[in-house]
Parts: C-alpha cells; sequence; structure tokens
C-alpha cells in the first residue's frame, strides 16, 4: 500500500490525463461526471460529490472540498468523502490545479457560449436586416419597375398623343419634350435637355412681332395655370412660323409643392388662317351689304339726274344751258361709275350673265393695258389653249381682271412684268382650305393668274386689300375700290380670289371661275316693234325714277303705262296685258317686289318679255329670272341711249340656259 | 521462448506500435472521427494486413473514396476480403442485443483466417454506438472492452475502439478508459494511467 503523504507517479498521470480530456467533453456535466470518475482513483477518496456551488460548507466537516471558480464566480464544488486524509492531502496542489483547469474550461466555454450567442444574435439581426434590406431592395426594385413601367406608360402617353408637351423643373429649364413639341420647336429632346425654355419655346406676338413673356415663369411665380395668349407664334428653331394655342400648367409633388412646370400647346396655324378668313368674309359681306344698300339709293337719285340732263340736253336748244346739262350728265355718270363699283363690291351690280371666253377678256384687256401703261413694265401671256367658258359679266370681269392689272402695275413703278396666265383645273376640297378660298365649292374651275415682280405686300395688307377704300396709294390716286370690285365680281361669279404675296417678292392674284357647259336654247323670233313703237309697261315705286323714266321712253316714240307697285301691274296686264309689247320692271319694291311680279305675269302670258330695272340686282336669281321670261336687264341710272338699247335687246335677245 | 512482437503503422500516428495494441480514441469532433479511421485501415492494407471497419457514421462510399484515392483499389480488395466494412449496429447489436462472447468470436475468427489467408496480421476499427446502453447484454460492454485485450495476448489482432465523447457521458468515458490499456491523446499513443488490467478488473466486476 502507497504510504500516505507520498506521491504516487501513476496518480499524477491519470490527473495529468483527465487535465488532457476534459476539455474534449462536450457539458459541464459530462466533464464533471468525468472528474468524479477519475478523482475517485486517488489515494484515500471514498467517494466524490459535485455540489452545487451555493451550498454552504461546515468548516467542521472533515471532508475535503475543492471549489471550481474562475473570477470569483463558483461553477461547482467537488466535495471529497475521504478515508484516509492523509493519503489524499499530498495530491491537494494537483486536484486544485486541475480545478482551475475546469475553472478555465468552464469560463472559456461561458464565453464561448456567450461569444456564441452573441453571433448568434448579431448573425440572427443580421439576418433579419438583410432580409429587411432585401425587402426594401425588393420593395425599391419595384418601386423602380412602378416607376419606370409609369415612366414608360407617360412616354407612351405623351408620345401618342397629338399636342406638344414640354416640362421643365423649377428653373425653367427644358427636361421633358414629347416628339410633336420636337417638330414644332425644331429641338430634339437630346439637345434641349438643361436648355432654358426660352432658348427652346420662343413665342412672339402675330401682331406685334415682340416677344411674349415666357409663361412658365408666371406659373412659378403665381402657382396658376397660364393660357398663352391669342395670336401667339412660335419660332421654329429653322425661322418657319406656327400659329400655336394652349396653356401653362404648375406640377405639384403630393405634398404641393411645385417641381417644374408642363407647357401644352398644338399647331392652329390652319384654325387660326381660317378663323381670319372667315372674319375677313364675314366683313367683307357686311361691308358689301353697306355698300350695296348705299349704291342702290345713290343710283335711283341718279336716275333722275342722268334721265332730266338727257331730256334737257335734248330740250335745250340754248348752247350754254345746253353745256350746263352736259356737265350735270358728266358729273352723274362719274357718281354713276363710283356706285357701280360699290355695287360689283357689294355683289348687287349690274350682272347680265353670258356664256363667256374668259381668255377673250383677257386678251381684250392686256390690249386695253398696252395703250396705257409704263413701256418699261413687260406684259407676258401665257394662256391655255383649251376652250374654256364661264358664265358672267364681261363687262364685270374684265373690270376686275382689269383693276388687279392696274394694281400690279402700281407696284412696278420702276417696271417690271406683269405676267397672265390660265390654266383649267379641278379643285378639290383639301385644295380650296389650304387655299384659302374655301368659299367656292370643289369642281371645274379656270385658273387666271395675274402676278406681278413688284414690291409686293406684308400679311397684314393682304388681309386689308378687298375691302373697300382701303389703299395704300397716295391720296388722289386711288380709290381704294379696284381690288373691292374685283373681289366683289368673282363672289357674284360663284369664284374665288386668292392671293400670294411677299415683301420684296412680287404679287400673285389667282382668280377662279366656274367652268360651264353652253347650251343655247332657240327661240322663234316674234316680229316685235322695234325701238320707237313699242307698248311699254313702266313699273317703278319711285315717283322721281318712273316720271323720268316715262319721259325718257316717250321721248324714245314709246307708248308708255306707268303703275306704282306690282299689284297694280298684274292687275293691268291681266286686263290689257295682250297690247303689251315688254314690262319694264324695278327689282325692289315695298308691296310686291320684281321676282314676284315677274312671276305673276309670266303665269298670266308665258310669253310676256320683262325688263329689270333696278339699283341692283340679285345675281343668285339671274337664271330664275330668266325662266320668268326677263330678257334684259337695265341698271340704274340709265341714259336715254342705254334705255334704247336696253329696251331693242330685250326684245330680240335670245334666251341663254345656265347649267 | 518469448514470442516476437511486430510493430506496425496505426496510421494516425507517426509513432509504431506493437501489432496486437488495444486502444481508446476519445474524440469529440467528425475529423478525428474520419481521420483515424481512414488512415488506420489505409496503413493496415499498406502493410498487408486484413482489415475491418464498424462504423455507423461513416458510408463504405466514402471510405472506399479515401482509400482509392490513395491507390487502394477497394471494390478489388473488398472482393479479395482485404478490407471488411460493416455496421457498427449490424455487428455488434445482432439480434438486438450485445454479446461479447460472439464478438470475441468474431475477432477470433477474422485474426486466425487472416493469419491463414497469408496476411502479415489483422487489424479492426470500431465506433461504439450510444445505443449499447439500450441492447440487450449493453452492460457488458466494458467487460468485453477487457476480455479483447484479454484475447490479444493469444491472437495479437490490433484494435482501435472509437467513442464519441458528444454521445457518452464522462464518467463511462473513465470507465471506458479503464479497460483500454493505451489512449490516443492530442495526436500521440500513450500508455493509459487508468488501466486496469483484464484480470483485476474482470475479477472487480464479478
Amino acid at each position: 500500500m502507497t504510504p500516505s503523504n507520498e506521491l504516487s507517479a501513476e496518480k499524477i498521470g491519470q490527473i495529468a490525463l483527465m487535465h488532457s480530456m476534459v476539455s474534449q467533453l462536450p457539458t459541464a456535466d459530462s466533464i464533471l461526471s468525468f472528474s468524479i470518475q477519475g478523482l475517485k482513483q486517488l489515494p484515500g477518496v471514498r467517494t466524490v460529490n459535485n455540489l452545487p456551488p451555493e451550498t454552504v460548507l461546515n468548516d467542521n466537516t472533515s471532508n475535503v472540498h475543492f471549489a471550481i471558480s474562475h473570477r470569483q464566480q463558483v461553477y461547482a464544488l467537488f466535495e471529497f468523502i475521504l478515508s484516509d486524509p492523509s493519503a489524499f492531502s499530498p495530491y491537494h496542489p494537483y486536484v486544485e490545479n486541475f480545478c482551475a483547469v475546469l475553472a478555465l474550461i468552464f469560463e472559456e466555454r461561458r464565453q464561448r457560449t456567450e461569444k456564441q450567442n452573441l453571433m448568434a444574435t448579431l448573425e440572427q439581426r443580421v439576418a433579419e436586416r438583410t432580409q429587411a434590406l432585401q425587402q426594401e431592395i425588393q420593395e425599391r426594385k419595384h418601386a423602380e419597375n412602378e416607376l419606370r413601367r409609369s415612366e414608360g406608360n407617360l412616354r407612351i402617353t405623351l408620345d401618342s398623343i397629338g399636342d406638344a408637351v414640354i416640362a421643365t423643373d423649377t428653373e425653367g429649364k427644358v427636361t421633358r419634350m414629347n416628339p410633336v413639341a420636337e417638330t414644332l420647336t425644331g429641338w430634339p429632346q437630346s439637345e434641349a435637355s438643361g436648355l432654358p425654355l426660352t432658348t427652346v419655346f420662343n413665342i412672339i406676338n402675330a401682331a406685334t412681332r415682340q416677344t411674349i413673356d415666357n409663361p412658365v415663369d408666371r406659373v412659378l411665380i403665381t402657382g396658376q395655370v397660364v393660357g398663352l395668349k391669342n395670336h401667339t407664334v412660335l419660332l421654329h428653331r429653322n425661322g418657319s412660323e406656327y400659329q400655336i394655342a394652349d396653356s401653362a400648367a404648375p406640377i405639384r409633388s403630393d405634398d404641393g409643392t411645385i417641381q417644374g412646370v408642363v407647357l401644352v400647346f398644338r399647331d392652329i396655324t390652319e384654325e387660326y388662317a381660317i378663323h381670319e378668313q372667315l372674319k375677313r368674309s364675314e366683313k367683307m359681306s357686311a361691308v358689301g351689304q353697306l355698300a350695296g344698300g348705299i349704291a342702290h339709293d345713290f343710283n335711283n337719285q341718279l336716275t333722275g339726274i342722268l334721265g332730266y340732263a338727257d331730256i334737257l340736253i335734248e330740250e335745250l336748244t340754248d348752247p350754254t344751258l345746253r353745256d350746263f346739262a352736259k356737265d350735270i350728265r358728266k358729273a352723274a355718270q362719274r357718281s354713276a361709275e363710283l356706285t357701280a363699283q360699290l355695287l360689283a363690291f357689294g355683289r348687287k351690280g349690274k350682272y347680265h350673265a353670258h356664256p363667256i371666253d374668259p381668255h377673250e377678256i383677257i386678251a381684250d384687256t392686256i390690249k386695253i393695258l398696252e395703250r396705257s401703261i409704263d413701256k418699261r413694265i413687260r406684259i407676258e401671256c401665257n394662256l391655255s389653249p383649251e376652250k374654256t367658258m364661264v358664265m358672267g359679266d364681261s363687262s364685270q370681269l374684265q373690270n376686275a381682271i382689269l383693276n388687279i392689272a392696274l394694281n400690279a402695275r402700281d407696284a412696278m413703278p420702276n417696271g417690271g412684268t406683269l405676267r397672265f396666265q390660265t390654266s383649267s383645273v379641278q379643285l378639290d376640297e383639301r385644295f380650296c382650305n389650304s387655299h384659302k378660298i374655301d368659299e367656292i365649292p370643289p369642281g371645274d374651275y379656270i385658273e387666271i393668274s395675274i402676278s406681278d415682280t413688284g414690291d409686293g405686300m406684308n400679311q397684314e395688307t393682304q388681309k386689308h386689300i378687298f375691302e373697300p377704300f382701303f389703299t395704300t396709294k397716295e391720296i388722289g390716286k386711288g380709290t381704294g375700290m379696284g381690288l373691292a370690285g374685283a373681289y366683289g365680281t368673282m363672289r357674284s361669279h360663284h369664284g374665288a380670289i386668292a392671293v400670294h404675296s411677299k415683301p420684296g417678292h412680287g404679287t400673285v392674284m389667282r382668280l377662279y371661275l366656274p367652268r360651264i357647259h353652253m347650251e343655247y336654247i332657240s327661240t322663234e323670233k316674234t316680229s316685235r316693234p322695234t325701238v320707237g313703237h313699242a307698248a311699254i309697261l313702266l313699273v317703278d315705286d319711285e315717283d322721281l325714277v318712273r316720271k323720268t323714266a316715262e319721259k325718257m321712253l316717250c321721248k324714245l316714240g314709246h307708248k308708255v303705262i306707268t303703275c306704282t307697285g306690282g299689284h297694280d301691274a298684274i292687275k293691268f296686264y291681266k286686263q290689257s296685258g295682250a297690247q303689251i309689247d315688254l314690262v319694264i320692271l324695278d327689282m325692289i319694291m315695298p308691296d310686291l317686289n320684281g321676282k314676284e311680279t315677274a312671276q305673276a305675269l309670266s303665269s298670266i302670258n308665258p310669253q310676256v318679255r320683262i325688263l329689270i330695272s333696278s339699283g341692283y340686282s340679285q345675281n343668285d336669281e339671274a337664271g330664275e329670272l330668266d325662266k320668268l321670261g326677263i330678257q334684259g336687264f337695265i341698271s340704274k341710272p340709265f341714259s336715254l341711249t342705254k334705255l334704247s338699247n336696253s329696251i331693242a335687246n330685250a326684245l330680240e335677245t335670245p334666251k341663254i340656259h345656265r347649267l | 521462448m518469448k514470442k516476437l512482437t511486430r510493430n506496425i503503422a496505426l496510421g494516425f500516428t507517426d509513432q509504431p506500435e506493437p501489432e496486437g495494441t488495444h486502444l481508446c480514441l476519445i474524440f469529440s469532433s467528425e475529423k478525428e472521427r474520419t481521420d483515424c479511421l481512414l488512415k488506420f485501415l489505409l496503413s493496415g492494407l499498406k502493410g498487408g494486413e486484413r482489415v475491418a471497419g464498424f462504423t455507423d457514421e461513416i458510408s463504405e462510399k466514402e471510405i472506399c473514396s479515401y482509400l482509392e484515392a490513395n491507390g487502394i483499389a477497394c471494390d478489388e480488395r473488398k472482393q479479395n476480403g482485404d478490407i471488411t466494412i460493416s455496421r457498427t449496429s449490424e455487428v455488434y447489436f445482432e439480434n438486438d442485443s450485445f454479446d461479447p462472447a460472439r464478438m470475441l468470436g468474431l475477432l477470433t475468427q477474422f485474426y486466425n483466417e487472416s493469419r491463414e489467408q497469408g496476411y502479415e496480421s489483422a487489424r479492426v476499427i470500431g465506433e461504439m454506438a450510444p445505443r449499447i446502453a439500450e441492447v440487450q447484454g449493453g452492460e457488458r460492454l466494458l467487460e468485453y472492452e477487457s476480455r479483447v485485450t484479454l484475447l490479444q495476448r493469444t491472437c495479437p489482432l490490433t484494435a482501435v475502439c472509437q467513442y464519441d465523447a458528444n454521445q457518452f457521458d464522462g464518467a463511462t468515458i473513465l470507465e471506458v478508459m479503464k479497460v483500454h490499456p493505451k489512449m490516443l491523446v492530442n495526436g500521440s499513443v500513450v500508455n493509459n494511467p487508468f488501466y486496469i488490467e483484464p484480470e483485476e478488473y474482470l475479477n472487480s466486476i464479478s
């Protein structure tokens, strides 16, 4: 038996092996049970207990205990119940050391566990945060996708709409443009982005040509929707112009903050032109009605003046008095010419429609011009070889062409070229609309082009040239009625007139007249009394006109019966119509007008022959009047000769039929 | 006449050990478990020994892959009977019971056959399964281990017993240590100070 208080190498080796082994054991329980089992091998040890650390030990006990502690923290307690304390005592330092090793292992494991827990917590938090981040990333990606989709939808929408759209930031710099905006401004978005809006969106007032305030600035200041002013013209990058309309509005974020401005506009150049044309047409129509009304009254008065002047000239024997009467007639004739132009403008002038060849009218006009205009002006003529006929009054048409040619002449004070050209054209609706001649329907027309190489006209002048009394000439050098008359003539002939001019590039006036197919209706000529022998029923409500005409007809040797209105005339004609050769019928009468009276007379006698007398005549009714047996038209005022010729023509003129 | 004992390589340690060693490996990591078993089998094959390995934790495929990676034609050697790989539960717990006598008989037979077939020697490595505590006869584990040491005196079969410290409690492990004359500690084979000779141990439990 090993003597007490002597160390055994074998036991020391066991303790050492335990040192080496315990670190491999996974749990404290396993370590402690292993240790207890091992320590039981020491001399004097009967048994070893593993006590909880909080166990209060009795100092008087003979047992030995070792605390397994570290840093004042007790992990466990070994109590050795001994049979021989002296045999055990040499091993105290080794057991203590072993317990210290255990404490170290426990502490290291505690710390490792704590670290693992911390790491696990950290990893869990990292995992949670990673998951949250992944969620955030997913949400952000989703939001980005939504944004891209939304952006895509916005882009498709903007690209698809017909209006132009420009968006700016709060500094008024361009951030987005759609294709229409690119087209109208001439700026591609790639170049325009970041530029001030005023560079890209350059707008001026159509009338003043002054730059208009940038609407974006006003939106940014006021925060309100701003509409563009009327007559706004957008200058394209290449200098071309577009009439535009619409508005600018703020772009607000969810909290109401202004983030930029969106400008929406569209090209209304065509609508604007049509609108302007319409306004001009309405104005011309109103002025025409006014002019026609005044001229009608003037003509009634002039009929009296001219008629009596003619009678006086015939009756007076005193040469001085005869000269006075001639001067009166001259003055009256000049006045009549002026009112004739007014009537032409108002489309209420004398309109005796015949099938005519416009080329003959142009040729006659050129003959007049060749004799009268400056030789430095060269006249060129390029007429269509196609035989073309129009229905119209050759006198009025010649006046219209002559007046246009004279204006062309006046535009070339230093000489130039005056060119006449004709061609047969078929106008469709698109052409009529695009050439501002929408007042005429599509169809077959002859285009008479009269161009000069003169000064040309600006837009503003072009707007007014057909207005009565508008002139750019010096006072006394123009009545301002020439082109107005031409305009009225074209309208009364169911035609149109279009002007194309540019300052410094001359002017082209294009006249459009409807072409016709002509058919002569053969009429049997009846043997009628000619001038000086006819029985004439004169119907006119105006005393002055009626009395003057009666005297003139008597002077011409006719037998005259007068009526003051339509009803009287019908009543008389029913009773004594058979003896009447010709009815001279005033068109405008208060109770029954000329047309209604003519209808009534025609129903009594379809062969009735009627000469219409009027301050003006409605062109639209010309065809209808022909069917009513109306054989002529005499415009007031009229002279003896004119009256005589008109009566002769009325009694002999063949009927024409307008298709 | 004194019998000469041959030193052999165990594979998992550089130091040679005499054949017929009964060694205990207490491990706590997967690497220790695998390294020990594979290296032990490999060194035995390379030394011309017949080898056997019993484990529930390492697959036969894994073992063969390792051996083939080290120049051993595993399938061929298995067919030759050079290698025997079996599951612990199948070898130790036949009929759901642990019979030390049967096991000792198997070991004896394995060794004797090996010798008869011309092998230099024979070696066995086995990992004890914790299920031993549940099967009939499981309480005789330490008796069995002690008798293995006795057997080796006549049949110097080299045996390594693996115990997973994570699967057996500390007291059991220390008891296991008492019946193994040698221990593998920190990569070195050491004489076990807790070892009790079989006669003494068997006497103490009888």
